[in-house]
């Protein structure tokens, strides 16, 4: 925030950068926002949720777009893009909801799997040793 | 100044709004999950999320498109991940259903083994069953023999016969017939019972009626009387019922002493009808 304080201080544009304010404000609105740490905590939070149902081996490709949508939202904070950061967060999050839900699919299909094969495996038997 | 540059963006708020390729993207695929009734079914929530992040989208249309493009990502994501909660329940659901399935078709399997080993077991127990029965007739039979054998050597005891080489020797004194004579006594007729008896029971042995006398009187007399007497007993057993085939006499004469002629008690035993059972081939052997 150091960067409008000193605009405020130094302009004589106060106005418009007040409306300017106002305006970003008004745009700001249409989603509602958290500082850049607690969007940040808020990825890391959910790519782990994501690694501890195995993920990184049945969703690689979309725990990757989570992980790096964090790294780019850390280098905007960096940089003081605060609102671009926070979204790249929120990105980040959404984009490891998807691998974790990927990776909680996968393994109940192969277990549905598994038991269809094993229920088929049966029948055969039966129909192999019937009289 | 100000206040026109708040009326510019107040106006760019409400202006017609022109899709990007994102939210273009968002909308299609969000239309096309919102019509899949399985994932309508088994994943509203998510597909509800997705559709609120496509409304802010479109709200935010003309305005910023970094914003639109923020929100219609957001969007796309959340329909996939209402898509994937889709499967990952339809495979749960299948997965509840079909275990009851699984162990109804393993109960069967298991019912059907079960049958096999008992029918396996069954015919193990007729088998031995067979067996049994089989050893039980064994035995009857071997005991049967034994009786048998038992019988018949009681039977050869009451014969008083002797065994010889020649087969079973039943021998006939001289004090069953009648001085020079070939009629039987009724001492003899006894004896004669008791023989026909044994053939009859006995049926594969025969018989060689051999009659002998002492050195007393000519030969060609003795020859004849020693056949005579012979030949009586056949008749005896013939007329019992002994089939004639297994009856043979034949006279010896003084030939086969068995005493000495010098003594009484000698020339007595002599004078005898000596009548010889076959064994069980049927054949005495000759003398």
């Amino acid at each position: 925030m150091r960067k409008w304080e000193n605009i405020m201080k130094r302009t004589r544009h106060r106005p418009t950068v007040l409306a300017l304010m106002a305006g970003f404000v008004l745009l700001g609105g249409c989603a509602t926002t958290q500082l850049p740490p607690q969007e940040l905590t808020a990825s890391r939070q959910a790519i782990r949720q994501a690694e501890q149902v195995d993920a990184r081996e049945l969703a690689s490709a979309e725990l990757r777009t989570a992980e790096s949508k964090l790294q780019m939202a850390e280098a905007e904070v960096e940089r003081g893009n605060y609102e671009r950061a926070a979204r790249l967060a929120r990105q980040a999050t959404v984009d490891a909801e998807l691998a974790e839900v990927r990776a909680r699919s996968a393994r109940g299909q192969a277990v549905a799997r598994e038991l269809r094969d094993s229920i088929q495996t049966l029948r055969e038997e039966i129909q192999r040793r019937a009289p | 100044m100000a206040v026109l540059t708040t009326a510019v963006l107040l106006i760019g708020c409400g202006g017609p709004p022109a899709a990007t390729p994102l939210l273009i993207d968002a909308r299609t695929a969000y239309q096309e999950a919102a019509s899949n009734p399985a994932v309508h079914a088994r994943a509203p929530v998510a597909l509800q999320e997705a559709e609120e992040e496509l409304r802010r989208a479109e709200a935010a249309l003309g305005k910023d498109t970094d914003v639109v493009d923020h929100h219609a990502y957001l969007a796309k994501q959340r329909v996939l991940i209402a898509e994937e909660t889709s499967r990952m329940r339809e495979a749960e659901e299948y997965v509840a259903a079909a275990e009851g399935e699984r162990q109804e078709v393993q109960m069967r399997a298991r019912d059907q083994e079960a049958a096999a080993s008992e029918r396996r077991a069954a015919e193990s127990r007729r088998d031995a069953e067979a067996e049994r029965l089989q050893a039980d007739a064994a035995r009857r039979e071997a005991a049967q023999s034994e009786t048998r054998a038992d019988e018949l050597a009681q039977r050869i005891l009451e014969l008083e016969a002797e065994a010889t080489e020649r087969g079973l020797v039943l021998t006939l004194s001289d004090v069953l017939f009648d001085v020079g004579r070939a009629d039987l006594r009724m001492g003899a007729l006894r004896t004669v019972d008791r023989l026909s008896e044994f053939l009859n029971e006995y049926t594969e042995r025969t018989v060689v009626i051999e009659g002998h006398t002492d050195v007393t009187g000519s030969r060609p007399m003795n020859m004849t009387l020693s056949q005579r007497r012979a030949e009586a007993v056949r008749m005896a057993l013939i007329e019992r019922g002994v089939p004639a085939s297994r009856v043979q006499a034949v006279g010896y004469g003084p030939d086969h002493p068995v005493g000495s002629n010098e003594t009484t008690t000698g020339r007595q035993q002599n004078r005898r009808v000596e009548v010889i059972i076959s064994d069980l081939s049927g054949t005495v052997p000759h003398r």
